[in-house]
């Protein structure tokens, strides 16, 4: 009798072990048909007039979106990385000061990375489109994405931070430097490769994003723009915008150049993380 | 082995998903429900056929898939047999059927004479004082000249002016021009833009969508140069800004090539695309293809 | 000279210390901007339309019908489904990954996971406009609608997958190995093991993978917004033109204007407060277990 469900409940796990084998293949079908739909669709349309062109309405070219994507990844880094990578010493190096402060810091930092992208994007429309008047513009996007990244650069230079022998703080101690200098002599140097992987992880991210970017820098798909407060598109835009204004075509070329974009970065910062030997902050 | 092994999964999985998508329909089952699409809130298209249908302000139908622009509208009517939509009769091409409505084809004769009614201006929506550049101006002259009237006319929509001279070409002109709104009115403004450009090349126009509640706000905030509308204007929408009107266009009905449907009347479609019909909606082909 | 030296030093601390303090004071204001303006903005507009309007199931522009209970219906059942899809795939997935696959596959399939878990999620939006959408129209559905809740949470599934099957993998991982060893001293097979002593004790890592996947389904507009259809009106069904708040902010973002356009950050506010619902509840349930230190929740959203 007992040994009749023992019996049966091996059986019930061994039959378990092979379903968990057909979700690992159907999880790898799934992605892969993914991938590989996008580059048989989008491959044989990629050419120098979509990336490089002037753009016209009968041949789409992705330069506009191109630089604003650029445009929107320099602002929002330069903005985020100085307040992240701050943020983030505060948090490791201060941790003895008002602990208080530094919970609801971690509270919010988490708040803000469960913040919906759209939600972001609308916060970013009433501030910078509305409130402060920069109408539709890249460097508003750019300022929206800025707050939106801040968790993912917090987070990781922590990590980088935290991974730093406190051997090395006390050392620098004795020797009679300063906190600050500790910091930025000894800490920050030693932490460096872990920061800059969450930068590029961070550029991911704002790559990638396009709701927020919707709501703030105006979808213009058809004019490269000329600085900062113009409006603007991107090329995660660009592929919502191909795919349901008729370009099918183009959107899917657009996919790809975004596909290789990011998966280029993220293969870079895994990298850049398997070299300083911290293989685990690569895997955001 | 293991390079092999991935392989064959990822060989295995692309081969069922293209076997499944590569397979075709054929035949009209007209037991199907219809599928009814629309255009999103703020699309002129959508305001103006609801208004002249006679469904001013009326809900659409529940489960109405709605697309943002026109081309996508296109897209999903080509390839989906029980579809029946609204659009752009200039855009119309031979990959779907016009439907005409209450025996009246929709021709740009037909929109001219009045007797094919569902028919809307097409306009374009500015601020008087941007006039005052010399190249907004120069595009904005074009778009009445003799020249404009032909390009209309060739692309199936109806001229608004019966006498229009030609364009005088500025030779020391240049500059860019940023024209966006109506999906309706996109494909004609290229074709302007095309042509002015040709006559100016040291001005580029610019023409984007979004559909024509973006034409009015663009142009009242001054984002564009022109925003199109496709609807008679509707000031509120734009009160600081003043319009053209450039052309007239008709709104046609289509459904797929496959549909035997030829024609149907304005209280048919009030039945499809009323979503208070009640018991006077209209959800099967069956209802419409008696045969 | 020296004490002047030190009190240059002592100074830079602290202006230091006060500019790190600045820095990190930054998340709070800026999560306090983000309330700030999202209900001073959108919670008098339900107090002004009246909160029947705007918790009804109309949404009709033109009639200052502006009820969004349809869209918050369609988000959850749309949450719930793609989660459900996703988290069932994605653990089964890492739970295989963890010990039923050949030893030789795991560092490859993990790099191409973790590399497919940075996909845009418009990319995702677009497979399924033009691959799972007619798929679904031409061969599934039953009434020639490929738009829906079913396309959109398929759509969304395929997208959290590789985040799920990472996390509860590193969850998986971070039992220590004794546990199944022991498991395995006692007699018990390895998919017993497996399942009934590893899989229970990485709970609280599968936990954070799931309420990962809850954020990132109830928050997803973009590849939403391709799919579903977009009809403001209560699902009753899978192949049925829907409408998430996501997508009603998204498609009414740039064509609408005045009252409407406040409707949407409305919409948004209560999206908001989902999601803070959602943070709240996962932290409640997190304090409840016992508090670790390592931190198994990754960053992606």
């Amino acid at each position: 009798m007992k040994k009749n469900a023992h019996k049966r409940q091996i059986l019930k796990f061994a039959v378990l072990k092979n379903i968990t084998r057909a979700a690992l293949l159907v999880s790898l079908i799934a992605l892969v048909s993914v991938v590989a739909f996008i580059l048989i669709r989008g491959l044989p349309h990629i050419n120098m007039q979509l990336l490089f062109g002037e753009y016209t309405s009968r041949s789409p070219s992705l330069l506009p979106a191109i630089t604003g994507t650029l445009y929107i990844i320099v602002i929002s880094i330069l903005i985020a990385a100085p307040i992240g990578i701050g943020s983030a010493i505060y948090l490791t190096e201060y941790t003895n000061s008002k602990s208080r402060l530094i919970r609801i810091v971690r509270i919010a930092v988490e708040t803000l990375a469960g913040i919906p992208s759209i939600v972001y994007g609308i916060f970013g429309y009433l501030v910078f489109v509305v409130a402060l008047g920069f109408r539709y513009s890249l460097i508003g996007g750019g300022m929206t994405l800025a707050i939106m990244i801040l968790p993912v650069i917090v987070r990781s230079t922590e990590e980088s931070l935290l991974a730093v022998p406190l051997a090395l703080r006390e050392g620098s101690f004795a020797l009679g430097s300063s906190k600050v200098r500790t910091i930025f002599s000894v800490v920050l140097p030693c932490a460096a490769s872990g920061i800059v992987t969450s930068l590029i992880l961070a550029i991911g991210r704002v790559i990638s994003e396009s709701a927020a970017l919707l709501m703030t820098i105006g979808m213009v798909v058809n004019k490269v723009p000329e600085n900062f407060a113009s409006p603007g598109t991107s090329l995660a835009l660009n592929v919502y915008y191909f795919g349901s204004h008729g370009y099918p075509e183009e959107a899917a070329a657009t996919a790809v150049v975004l596909l290789v974009l990011v998966m280029s970065i993220n293969i870079l910062a895994t990298a850049l993380g398997k070299f300083f030997g911290k293989g685990e902050l690569a895997h955001g | 082995m293991k390079i092999s092994r991935i392989v064959t999964v990822m060989v295995l999985g692309l081969s069922l998903m293209l076997g499944l998508v590569a397979c075709g329909g054929g035949g009209f089952d007209t037991s199907r429900n219809i599928t009814v699409l629309a255009r999103e809130d703020g699309s002129g298209t959508k305001s103006a056929f609801m208004d002249i249908i006679g469904l001013k302000d009326k809900p659409d139908p529940a489960g109405v898939i709605i697309q943002p622009s026109t081309a996508a509208i296109n897209a999903e009517v080509r390839n989906n047999t029980t579809a029946i939509a609204y659009e752009s009769l200039g855009f119309v091409a031979d990959d779907v059927k016009k439907l005409s409505v209450d025996g009246v084809e929709p021709t740009v004769d037909n929109i001219n004479s009045g007797s094919y009614q569902i028919a809307r201006p097409l306009a374009v929506v500015y601020h008087e004082s941007s006039l005052s550049d010399e190249v907004v101006k120069a595009f904005f002259d074009f778009m009445q000249s003799s020249e404009a009237q032909a390009i209309i006319n060739e692309e199936g929509f109806v001229p608004v002016l019966s006498s229009a001279s030609a364009y005088t070409v500025n030779g020391a002109l240049s500059g860019t021009i940023d024209v966006s709104g109506s999906t309706s009115v996109q494909p004609l403004m290229i074709e302007l833009a095309a042509a002015f450009e040709h006559l100016q090349p040291n001005v580029s126009v610019n023409v984007s969508g979004g559909g024509s509640g973006t034409g009015y706000n663009n142009a009242e905030e001054g984002v564009s140069d022109f925003g199109m509308v496709s609807e008679v204007f509707n000031s509120e929408r734009a009160p600081s800004c003043t319009f053209t009107n450039i052309a007239r266009d008709g709104i046609a009905v289509i459904v797929h090539k496959d549909n035997p449907l030829t024609s149907i009347t304005m209280e048919q479609l009030r039945g499809i695309f009323d979503g208070e019909a009640g018991a006077a909606a209209i959800t099967t082909w069956s209802s419409l293809i008696t045969n | 000279m020296m004490i002047k030296a030190y009190r240059f030093i002592k100074a830079r601390d602290y202006l230091m210390r006060a500019v790190f303090m600045l820095c990190a004071a930054f998340s709070i204001l800026a999560l306090a901007c983000i309330c700030v303006f999202l209900f001073v903005s959108g919670i008098p507009f339900i107090g002004r339309i009246g909160f029947s309007n705007f918790f009804g199931t109309t949404w009709h522009v033109d009639s200052q019908a502006y009820g969004i209970l349809s869209m918050i219906v369609t988000s959850l059942y749309l949450t719930a489904l793609a989660t459900f899809i996703g988290v069932t795939t994605g653990l089964l997935t890492a739970i295989c990954l963890f010990r039923f696959c050949p030893k030789r596959l795991i560092p490859s399939i993990r790099q191409m996971v973790n590399l497919l878990a940075g996909i845009p999620s418009v990319i995702y939006g677009l497979f399924g406009l033009i691959i799972i959408v007619p798929f679904l129209r031409d061969y599934v559905s039953p009434n020639s609608i490929g738009f829906g809740l079913l396309a959109a949470s398929l759509v969304v599934s395929i997208m959290i997958l590789p985040t799920i099957v990472s996390v509860s993998l590193d969850a998986l991982n971070a039992v220590p190995r004794s546990y199944y060893e022991g498991s395995l001293a006692l007699g018990a097979t390895s998919e017993q093991s497996v399942f009934k002593v590893v899989v229970p004790a990485a709970r609280s890592g599968i936990l954070a993978a799931v309420v990962l996947a809850i954020g990132r389904a109830i928050g997803e507009t973009m590849a939403v917004i391709m799919v579903i259809g977009n009809s403001p009106v209560m699902p009753h069904g899978l192949f049925q033109s829907v409408r998430t708040m996501t997508a009603n902010i998204a498609l009414g973002a740039k064509e609408l204007g005045g009252d409407a356009a406040t409707a949407l950050v409305s919409t948004g506010v209560v999206l908001f407060i989902f999601t803070l619902l959602l943070n709240i509840s996962f932290n409640l349930l997190r304090g409840g277990e016992k508090r670790e230190k390592k931190r198994t929740q990754k960053t992606d959203t």
